[in-house]
């Protein structure tokens, strides 16, 4: 069958170029570099720049105390490990301690709280029980100002940007900078 | 027998495994914290990689196949996409027939997977397995596959024996706007879809699409046309709401058509010397669907879910015509319930109305039947030393009308010994219970030509015994997830299944001969007799090598060792157990030289197999393995338009997949392929 061995000295030839590849790819590889960074990373940086924008009354954060709080609830998945990496990091004359929060515990203590993606579907009872606490919420689950919480990341063209509802963060007595809020992807205002 | 010159599997994968093991990805460690918002704002995220979180905690062996994933494989549909997965066993008999499974014991009518599309049951009553010809959606607009390879019985109900296969959508939200897809090419003739998505009110999104395929025929081994070129038309919608309390609900359709054509020897007893007829049938089947699902938060570690939904389809040709119509209710809670325990319970009914169209080779009594499915399940996870150490509890109970009721018990444990490695562990009951041919058929295998001293042919059937009951499988798993690096991802899964009461057919204390017209009838009855045991090994590798460039490689090792008792005449357990390949391999390089550029290359290896039944003239055949490689060029001249051109099996001019189960014509094989799409979304 004539057409067999073709397909043969085809598939011969294939695999010489395939295993080239291979050992081109070898030498490659050890010499990489990062240029991209992971989304979870990006978002632990975020976090750190609002700890430092953010004015919290006094009744919630005092001068004296020495920690401020961030509260991340849910399961975070990778975001977990970077967000962790803050702890003891100082932000506005105090240290971040992070702390994780299991679904349905309570957020007293809190400055901050990140809610994780896995608690999506609760989403809305859980900004209620939120809307009563002095913390700044901030998560990447899409809609996530406009459900009443206070920052929203959002990716756009593979960039990660953030939108603000200041409405909330003000009734809770937040005030977010200036700065912060001219950056912002769109402030919603209700 | 071809002599085909072929690199050894295993060399090949040592090699990869090198080649992943020697990169060791430099870190970025630029100290992101150090920059400031503005900044922020201007730095890339890598796009690939990002994993369903819950998913990669789990504690079961689950594999996810991305929308991406999808694109840049260049299959232009759901099972050709599968053969990614590690642990799945993907064969094209012909060109609109595919036998796919987990975990061994594919075939046409594989009988031990799940199947799912948007939480509806892809299921077909007859053979409780998969038709995959036309179970087809847009396939731009899935989010993902998840594939979890070993019982799921406990969540997701009988028949999730062996896997679960969940296929999931893009919500309408999603996918506003417009996307055009035209295309065609040697075995892809011709490639159309059109999606349309637009809002109908705040937090109200709705989308329809609409898609045809026309497919060729695969070629004999003479390089014949196969005779089995077919057509599918498909189309939907979804519509997805969101309201001020919460709440969220979703409502979609499908409706498709398929012409499709096959060749097939049917058992004659009277057509001397063959004994068997060749028959050019053209078939028909056509379906819809309806689901509505409403979610709703009951307090900040509660939610529920309620889901309906309808289907209809129909199946006509030569030997059967059936008829379908489910009916599907389902309920969830999820709670939290102290501190350590997050329980899922739920309740579902399924009603199934069939009828059969008998013909002379298949004859189903009643041919219309109406049964029941009640099922309930609660599981709980426990947070044994939180953050760390997770034991999930729970169990399946369903009562249906053939085998009453069925527990499905399972336990897990999952060790989160880093941020970066878990490692977990389980024991799972799962059964498959009857379907209604293994009830209440009598299905025509063929028919035997004795010689003399008896002059008379004997035409076997298998047919279907009311004291049928379910399979039963006990597996043991094993499993490790780890990312050694940043940029690496490792899945490691183990398994050791053991399985009892294993269909048979012909006990000989049950078989009945009788006098026919001009034949003697051979009637051997279902029976559940043949247990066995399979174990195997799953590695699948994700490499992201540079920001423009991934390796994922998948690796598959199954043995099954199945044993029919002594006294029956089986031998459908000896082909099962050798229908699935014992090794797979499958190496993809998914690569964006520049931005607008994929360049992707998909490389497999399927080890030598069997057909699944000897019921046909070449099922005894060895089907070699073979090595294939699929190429995919795209580029997107601007933003929204994407021009792709793919080659798929290049590697040899054909080779063959596997041979039809059920009254199979000549083997058939799958020829090398090249299309071209243009993608616009507007």
């Amino acid at each position: 069958m004539p057409p067999r061995t073709q397909g043969d000295r085809f598939r011969r030839r294939v695999g010489a170029v395939a295993g080239l590849l291979l050992a081109w790819l070898a030498t490659l590889a050890p010499a990489l570099a990062l240029a991209q960074v992971e989304e979870a990373e990006l978002s632990a940086a975020y976090l750190y720049n609002f700890s430092k924008f953010v004015h919290w009354p006094a009744t919630a954060l005092s001068d004296s105390s020495n920690a401020l709080v961030l509260c991340v609830y849910g399961r975070p998945g990778s975001a977990g490990e970077a967000i962790g990496a803050l702890d003891g990091k100082p932000a506005q004359g105090h240290r971040i301690r992070v702390e994780r929060l299991a679904r349905g515990d309570t957020f007293k203590g809190c400055q901050i709280v990140y809610v994780s993606d896995s608690e999506r579907p609760f989403l809305s009872p859980l900004l209620r029980t939120l809307a009563n606490q002095p913390a700044l919420t901030v998560s990447d689950i899409p809609g996530f100002a406009s459900a009443g919480g206070m920052i929203g990341l959002v990716m756009v063209d593979n960039r990660l940007r953030f939108e603000i509802n200041r409405q909330s963060a003000e009734a809770a007595g937040l005030t977010i900078s200036s700065q912060v809020l001219k950056l912002a992807t769109r402030v919603v205002r209700e | 027998m071809r002599a085909r010159p072929q690199p050894d599997p295993a060399a090949t994968l040592i090699g990869i495994i090198l080649l992943l093991a020697g990169a060791t990805a430099a870190r970025g460690d630029g100290d992101l914290t150090e920059l400031s918002i503005e900044e922020l704002l201007d730095v890339k995220v890598t796009s690939v990689g990002k994993k369903t979180q819950s998913l990669s905690d789990a504690a079961a062996a689950v594999f996810v196949v991305s929308n991406e994933d999808i694109r840049r494989s260049g299959a232009t549909s759901i099972p050709e996409a599968l053969r990614m997965v590690p642990g799945l066993q993907v064969k094209r008999l012909d060109a609109n027939k595919w036998a796919i499974s987990a975990r061994g014991f594919s075939g046409r009518f594989a009988n031990k997977l799940l199947v799912l599309i948007d939480g509806r049951t892809l299921y077909t009553p007859s053979f409780s397995g998969v038709y995959w010809e036309y179970q087809d959606v847009m396939l731009a607009d899935v989010e993902r596959i998840e594939v979890i390879r070993g019982p799921g019985a406990t969540l997701w109900g009988a028949n999730a024996v062996n896997g679960v296969i969940n296929i999931i959508t893009k919500s309408a939200a999603e996918t506003q706007g417009g996307l055009a897809e035209v295309g065609g090419g040697s075995e892809e003739r011709a490639i159309g879809a059109l999606r349309y998505g637009g809002k109908l009110a705040p937090d109200t999104y709705a989308r329809f699409h609409a898609k045809y395929n026309e497919r060729d025929a695969l070629i004999t081994t003479l390089g014949e046309d196969g005779g089995d070129d077919w057509d599918l038309g498909q189309g939907g919608f979804r519509v997805d709401s969101a309201f001020a309390s919460g709440d969220r609900v979703t409502f979609k359709g499908d409706l498709y058509r398929s012409r499709l054509r096959q060749q097939l020897e049917v058992p004659d007893p009277l057509a001397a010397p063959t004994y068997t007829e060749s028959v050019d049938d053209r078939m028909t089947a056509e379906g819809w669907n309806l689901l509505g699902r409403w979610e709703r938060a009951l307090s900040v570690s509660s939610n529920a879910s309620f889901q309906f939904y309808f289907d209809h389809s129909d199946r006509q040709e030569r030997y059967v015509g059936q008829r379908s119509d489910v009916i599907d209710l389902d309920f969830q809670q999820r709670a939290k319930a102290g501190e350590r325990h997050d329980l899922v319970w739920g309740l579902g009914y399924r009603n199934i109305d069939d009828r059969f169209d008998n013909t002379d080779l298949a004859v189903l009594t009643p041919s219309r039947e109406n049964r029941n499915l009640w099922s309930g399940f609660l599981q709980d996870e426990i947070e044994l030393v939180p953050e760390r150490l997770r034991l999930t509890l729970g169990s399946k109970v369903e009562h249906n009308d053939y085998t009453g009721l069925e527990i499905q018990p399972n336990l897990r444990l999952l060790w989160k010994a880093s941020e970066q490695s878990s490692l977990w562990g389980a024991i799972s009951r799962a059964v498959r219970t009857p379907s209604r041919a293994e009830l209440s058929a009598s299905v025509t295998t063929g028919v035997k030509a004795t010689g003399a001293p008896y002059p008379l042919p004997i035409l076997v059937s298998s047919v279907g015994d009311t004291g049928y009951e379910s399979e039963s499988l006990i597996a043991y798993e094993l499993g490790l997830r780890t990312a050694p690096m940043k940029r690496l991802s490792l899945d490691i899964a183990l398994f050791y299944n053991d399985y009892d009461r294993l269909r048979t057919s012909g006990k000989i204390s049950d078989f009945e001969l009788s006098l026919a017209d001009g034949y003697l009838d051979l009637e051997m009855p279902f029976g559940n007799d043949a247990s066995g045991h399979g174990y195997g090994l799953e590695v699948s590798a994700d490499f992201q090598a540079r920001d423009w460039w991934r390796l994922v490689l998948a690796y598959s090792y199954l043995d099954l060792d199945l044993k029919a008792s002594a006294d029956t005449l089986d031998i459908s357990n000896d082909t099962q157990a050798r229908t699935d390949p014992r090794q797979q391999i499958s190496f993809r390089s998914l690569m964006n030289p520049r931005p607008d550029i994929d360049l992707d290359l998909w490389v497999r290896y399927v080890d030598q197999t069997y057909p699944a039944f000897d019921v046909s003239r070449y099922s005894n055949q060895l089907i070699p393995a073979y090595w294939t490689l699929d190429l995919r060029l795209a580029w997107r001249p601007r933003a929204g338009l994407e021009l792709a051109i793919v080659g798929q099996n290049l590697l040899s001019p054909s080779h063959q997949e596997g041979y039809s189960d059920a009254y199979g014509s000549i083997p058939l094989e799958v020829q090398r392929g090249l299309y071209g799409t243009i993608r616009l979304a507007f």
